[in-house]
């Protein structure tokens, strides 16, 4: 059966280098996963629909360049995009402490309007960086945390589905709809990652 | 004074083919204070260049500024834990003493046009934060995974940034200062400085030379014009050039360790050293990247071609710093 989405989301991901941004997409988009990717270079997409009770979506994933000469690129991609996945690297602390940096480039660039979620991956390699450290960040950026893995594709559907669902409850927030799933507007969203169940309340984000 | 050593370096120059002579005429049109000038002035002293020579005037009453006493060095032979985390000190040392045999050097390092920058007391054409950067990345980084593709901490690198541009490099407590035993702090400060260059490594004056270049479709043609491109860059960009590949050499040859090939070497630093400022929008940005990856990618892969003395015309003086 065709199936027409019924709303496009753009999401593009961002983040240091080497923190696994197009393995992410990689591993989302075609369930996949190759060991020896090179730095990406230019910024890419792909489309993936996702099928869920409350109907059809489709993300078009912006995928960015993370070395340095390319920071200025993404900026440009920020003020269209309605979610943005910034990624670090838990087996790599300075990725989560760049983290601050990307965050006062995206409000600059897309002002509060994007939906922003920080993603440490590589959780199946030996850690640096914890749980309760990655998610202190995410509080005081008001982002939604989630940590995943690549490697093993461990949380990477739920990111981005979880993404997904809170888009779509904000803009038909936004647009005075009632909302259509069964978690009214104004309360929160759980998300479920390593059996912590975590509560995001929608309108704060 | 600066006709005259026009004449002395043309002089030298004679017979030497002309693109040669044209990146030389290039550094005497540098402005007076300007390193080159007192040095090539006279060629029999070119040995005072190694000693500590007295910079010029006007070079030392840019800033006033007491010169530095010369620090005492204590090489510790271990760390208080007795283990080796800096056995890198050796050679970094080297460089921290020659600074301070009276050897004041001002001026911003980031920014700056490359013949402006800080030398490094090992080889005059080269910035002082390039030899630095490479040398901390040849004695502890080979072998780490990922080296110039991970960056450093974005905070840290502007602190230091700030420091060599506001108090220059012999300012920095090179030995005790914990940020350079982070390599990917180093690593990123190296690509950073080349980011900023006002005039790019491969300059913007021969960037749509090279550009073109790269898409000749006969691959001798191709190379040995991209050759013939490098060794028109002026002597400044072309001696640090050759000093960067070979370090990034190094790197790549420890790519089974390090992840870093020579591919994945040249997407790092393709877009940073082969770039135009004037005209640096996304357009060319997009159309020019594989271009500029793949030249990078072509003078690491055949650097001794790129490099070797067949036609290099380096004059007397400069021919003098190479065999150090």
């Amino acid at each position: 059966v065709a199936k027409t989405p019924d709303r496009i989301f753009k999401v593009i991901l961002v983040g240091d280098s080497n923190v696994g941004k197009s393995s992410a997409i990689q591993r989302f988009c075609f369930n996949t996963f190759s060991d020896d990717r090179r730095p990406t270079l230019d910024i890419t997409f792909q489309m993936k629909t996702i099928v869920t009770a409350q109907g059809v979506t489709s993300l078009q994933i912006w995928d960015s360049a993370g070395q340095e000469r390319f920071r200025s690129v993404p900026r440009l991609y920020f003020r269209k995009a309605d979610g943005v996945m910034l990624l670090y690297d838990v087996t790599n602390e300075t990725s989560l402490k760049n983290v601050r940096s990307w965050i006062s480039n995206i409000k600059e660039s897309a002002g509060n309007n994007a939906v922003i979620m920080l993603l440490g991956n590589k959780v199946d390699k030996q850690r640096t960086v914890t749980w309760e450290e990655g998610h202190a960040v995410a509080l005081q950026c008001k982002a939604v945390f989630l940590e995943i893995s690549a490697k093993s594709g461990e949380n990477v559907p739920q990111a981005f589905e979880a993404l997904t669902r809170i888009l779509k409850e904000r803009e038909e927030g936004d647009m005075g709809i009632p909302p259509s799933t069964g978690t009214p507007l104004g309360e929160t969203i759980e998300v479920t990652s390593n059996n912590r169940t975590e509560r995001f309340d929608v309108a704060r984000l | 004074m600066a006709e005259k050593i026009q004449k002395t370096i043309r002089a030298l120059y004679d017979g030497g083919n002309s693109m040669r002579r044209r990146s030389c005429e290039k550094l005497v049109d540098l402005p007076e204070d300007h390193c080159l000038l007192n040095e090539g002035d006279s060629k029999t002293n070119h040995s005072l260049l190694h000693s500590a020579s007295p910079k010029p005037e006007k070079r030392a009453t840019r800033k006033s500024r007491s010169p530095k006493p010369a620090r005492r060095m204590t090489v510790p032979t271990k760390d208080m834990d007795g283990s080796r985390r800096f056995k890198w000190r050796g050679s970094v040392n080297r460089i921290v003493r020659k600074f301070g045999q009276g050897q004041t050097i001002h001026g911003g390092t980031f920014e700056v046009h490359l013949e402006d920058c800080p030398p490094s007391p090992n080889n005059e054409f080269v910035p002082f934060v390039v030899d630095l950067c490479c040398r901390i990345v040849e004695e502890r980084g080979l072998t780490f995974t990922g080296i110039y593709r991970v960056p450093g901490n974005s905070g840290t690198l502007a602190a230091l940034q700030d420091e060599l541009n506001l108090r220059g490099p012999d300012a920095l407590d090179l030995e005790n200062d914990e940020r350079f035993c982070e390599l990917n702090v180093v690593s990123s400060l190296l690509k950073s400085f080349f980011r900023k260059l006002p005039d790019p490594l491969f300059t913007n004056e021969l960037y749509d030379d090279f550009i073109t270049m790269n898409r000749k479709k006969d691959p001798e043609e191709r190379l040995n014009g991209l050759r013939h491109l490098v060794h028109m860059l002026p002597a400044p960009h072309y001696q640090t050039l050759k000093f960067l590949i070979s370090h990034l050499r190094r790197v790549a040859d420890n790519c089974d360790v390090n992840k870093m090939e020579v591919r994945n070497l040249a997407i790092v630093f393709g877009p940073t050293l082969v770039r135009s400022t004037i005209s640096d929008n996304m357009a060319t940005m997009v159309t020019d990247m594989s271009d500029q990856c793949r030249i990078v990618e072509s003078v690491l892969q055949h650097n001794e071609h790129f490099f070797s003395g067949e036609h290099e015309e380096i004059p007397t003086f400069v021919r003098s710093f190479m065999c150090e």
